[in-house]
């Protein structure tokens, strides 16, 4: 075991990939010669030299394009977005080509490349540059959606998607970045699919993925604390759903609370809140709640920006309402 | 599976019932909603509907027996099932089988000495186990009485079903009522013996003061006065009026009739008030909060003060009635609320009430209003009185004080007092009415 943040642990499975696969490259803006926008590149283009990391100009469309057709060509392109923000650009090439080649051409083509960035929001990044994307990639099938949590499940997740032979969408966190984890220093693999028991409890069910999952821990502590005892559950992958480890949970507590720090209209986050209502009806003793992130575009000003997010006291309070108790 | 049924709640207000007669004996078989029992609550007769298509296996409350709201009355299921397991079962909750409230000049037999002690020893029981919890929970204790099945979670209606529990006579904690799992819980491991109340049973101090019952009828008309009284901003007009030609068109009944019997000064006040209501529709109504529900019958009801409470029998459609018809069927009415009690549509929906203290000789006062109606007259005694007259004159008059209380919400004051004034106008003029 070694401790690693979470941008180190991306390298080291990138780095991995690489040396293990001729065929993986990295593209994307500054993944060269400035080691990354945020570093998660960083010293691969010293030792795979330009041919294997490549900068691009600063064209969303146009490189995510370039990924596609690599992909399909026969590489396995590891495709950085500066952000998400930003692949709102790349949106056809992903929707229209990544995730329809092989279904339409009937199985002949595969596509077999990664979409990675920070999504969600970060620091004093305002309203254009502080969203959760995650329900776009989700909607879509041909597509395979990730959100390692921790260290550990970026390492293995991420290796995973470098791997799968069909698109994948990795979504990690500017503020994880430097997140540190235990991460086992022999090679391994997390499954794409496969959700995880973060925390065993038997009074309710708290779903979450990605950054959220502290807030989300922070909460099942202070809930602890109080007697009641929260499992966590770390969706990690998004599609595929592991449903079956959340509908096992959900039956076990009779109560679910789904905290996703995106908006809340047709998000990852309600559709799960729709599938546990749906699949645990008779099981449920109380509604599904919804934890997101506030129904507005993000306010620059920190103090209404932090207030947009999820936070500890608000699935305190969902909680309230799901266990009918108002001593919390 | 055979299943426990139970009293349940056959009206709004009923907290226990009688059992009036079982419709099926033990063996017969039925289908969902055949009539299965009557039971006699608080104010009517009411049908006891088959929850499901079975067959009755086991009377458990013979006709005669009293069960509040959530107390087992019998047991059903597939015909020739073995009830023995549901009736250890009810054993085991400390649920003797209740013994039918009808006097007897026998000495009690052993059995019912067995169930009186096992009753008393299962309240002191229950007292005792009431003592340790957390004060909330005892409400858990006492079933509410919904009509249908009160809102639930899903997991506190699997669990209910499970466990065999009828969910209309369990109280829900959560949000408007919900019956959730801890409410099915509590219910469950609950020793439910609320066929003795365990506070009769501990001893009180001499000078304690005495507790009693609040009776079903008692708790409706709490209910629905402090209801209509704390939503309805009331406001009351007062008007002394003229008792003279009344008192005369009443002789004048008897006279018509042949006999000695006069209309009763209430069947004249309900004619004359209808025919007041004729004119002023605007009276006749019904705030509902998002419109105003205007009457097209007169419906009048009468306040009358029964021994154990008030009732308000309505004569329908008075202002096509004569007065003699009025009196004739607020007179069945009475009589019917005094001896069998009177069916809801019987006493419910009166779109004004008028109530008369006259005969105790009370001057005048003020009333609550009834519900849907949005006023209510109150008639003081008729008391000759020094009255002087146009001409300078003192004459001695027969006056009455009429008091008119009104909702707000529907009827501005000006609206009112043209009302009365009318009404006023046709007591002291009764032939102004054909005008």
């Amino acid at each position: 075991m070694s401790e690693l943040t979470y941008r180190e642990a991306l390298n080291r499975a990138m780095d991995e990939e690489m040396a293990r696969d001729g065929n993986v490259f990295i593209i994307g803006e500054e993944v060269g010669e400035y080691d990354g926008a945020y570093k998660v590149s960083k010293g691969l283009l010293a030792k795979y030299g330009p041919e294997r990391v490549r900068d691009t100009p600063i064209a969303e469309l146009g490189f995510t394009g370039l990924g596609v057709g690599a992909a399909i060509a026969g590489l396995r392109p590891v495709v950085e977005w500066m952000t998400h923000n930003f692949a709102l650009l790349a949106l056809d090439q992903v929707v229209n080509n990544a995730a329809k080649m092989r279904q339409m051409s009937g199985g002949q083509l595969k596509v077999p490349v990664v979409f990675r960035g920070p999504n969600g929001p970060a620091e004093y990044l305002a309203a254009q540059h502080s969203q959760s994307f995650a329900a776009y990639w989700a909607h879509v099938p041909g597509l395979k959606v990730v959100a390692p949590a921790t260290p550990a499940d970026a390492y293995g997740l991420l290796k995973s998607a470098i791997r799968d032979d069909n698109p994948v969408v990795v979504l990690e966190a500017e503020m994880m970045y430097s997140w540190k984890g235990e991460v086992p220093d022999h090679e391994y693999l997390v499954p794409i699919g496969k959700a995880n028991v973060v925390r065993e409890g038997s009074d309710l069910t708290l779903i979450t993925f990605s950054k959220p999952l502290r807030v989300t821990l922070e909460s099942a502590e202070m809930l602890a604390q109080k007697g009641i005892q929260a499992e966590v559950i770390d969706l990690r992958s998004i599609r595929p759903l592991d449903e079956e480890t959340l509908y096992a949970s959900v039956r076990k507590t009779g109560r679910c609370i789904v905290i996703d720090e995106a908006w809340p209209m047709a998000s990852v986050g309600s559709h799960v809140a729709w599938l546990i209502s749906k699949n645990c009806f008779d099981t449920l003793d109380a509604q599904v709640e919804l934890v997101s992130g506030e129904d507005v575009p993000m306010p620059y000003n920190h103090n209404l920006e932090l207030l947009a997010q999820p936070s500890a006291r608000k699935i305190i309070d969902a909680a309230k309402k799901v266990l009918y108790r108002e001593d919390l | 599976m055979a299943e426990i049924i139970y009293m349940t709640a056959l009206s709004p207000t009923m907290t226990e019932g009688t059992i009036a007669r079982w419709k099926k004996s033990e063996g017969d078989s039925f289908a969902s909603g055949d009539l299965l029992l009557e039971v006699e609550t608080d104010k009517a007769s009411m049908d006891y509907e088959a929850p499901k298509s079975a067959s009755l296996l086991k009377i458990l409350l013979p006709a005669g027996g009293k069960a509040k709201v959530g107390d087992p009355i019998g047991i059903i299921g597939k015909k020739g099932e073995d009830t023995a397991g549901l009736m250890a079962s009810l054993a085991e909750k400390s649920q003797p089988s209740p013994v039918p409230d009808t006097p007897s000049t026998q000495p009690p037999s052993n059995q019912v000495i067995q169930n009186v002690s096992a009753r008393l020893d299962a309240a002191i029981e229950s007292h005792n186990a009431k003592e340790k919890l957390p004060h909330d929970a005892k409400d858990m204790f006492t079933p509410v009485s919904p009509v249908t099945v009160p809102p639930s979670s899903p997991l506190a209606r699997k669990l209910a079903k499970e466990l065999g529990i009828d969910l209309r006579a369990v109280k829900g904690s959560g949000p408007q009522g919900r019956v959730v799992k801890r409410d099915v819980e509590a219910f469950a491991v609950s020793p439910r013996t609320q066929t003795v109340q365990p506070d009769v049973l501990v001893p009180q101090p001499q000078s304690a003061p005495a507790k009693i019952p609040v009776s079903g009828k008692r708790a409706v008309i709490a209910r629905r006065l402090s209801e209509s009284f704390f939503t309805a901003p009331h406001y009351y007009l007062k008007k002394k009026v003229s008792a003279e030609k009344l008192l005369a068109l009443r002789q004048f009944s008897a006279e018509l009739a042949q006999s000695t019997e006069k209309a009763s000064l209430n069947a004249l006040l309900m004619k004359l008030a209808a025919e007041a209501l004729k004119r002023h529709p605007e009276i006749n109504v019904h705030f509902a909060s998002d419109y105003i529900e205007q009457f097209a019958a007169t419906d009048i009801a009468l306040a009358v003060a029964l021994d154990d409470g008030l009732i308000t029998p309505v004569v329908r459609d008075c202002a096509d009635k004569s007065v003699r018809q009025i009196d004739t069927e607020m007179k069945a009415l009475i009589e019917k609320a005094r001896t069998k009690g009177l069916a809801p549509s019987e006493y419910e929906g009166g779109t004004f009430t008028i109530t008369n203290l006259g005969s105790f000789g009370i001057d005048e006062f003020t009333a609550i209003i009834n519900p849907p109606g949005s006023a209510i007259l109150a008639v003081g005694a008729i008391k000759k009185e020094a009255v002087p007259q146009e001409d300078g004159s003192i004459g001695v008059i027969s006056m009455m004080t009429l008091t008119l209380g009104c909702d707000h919400r529907s009827i501005d004051g000006a609206v009112g007092a043209r009302f009365l004034k009318d009404l006023a106008l046709f007591i002291e003029e009764p032939a102004s009415v054909l005008l």
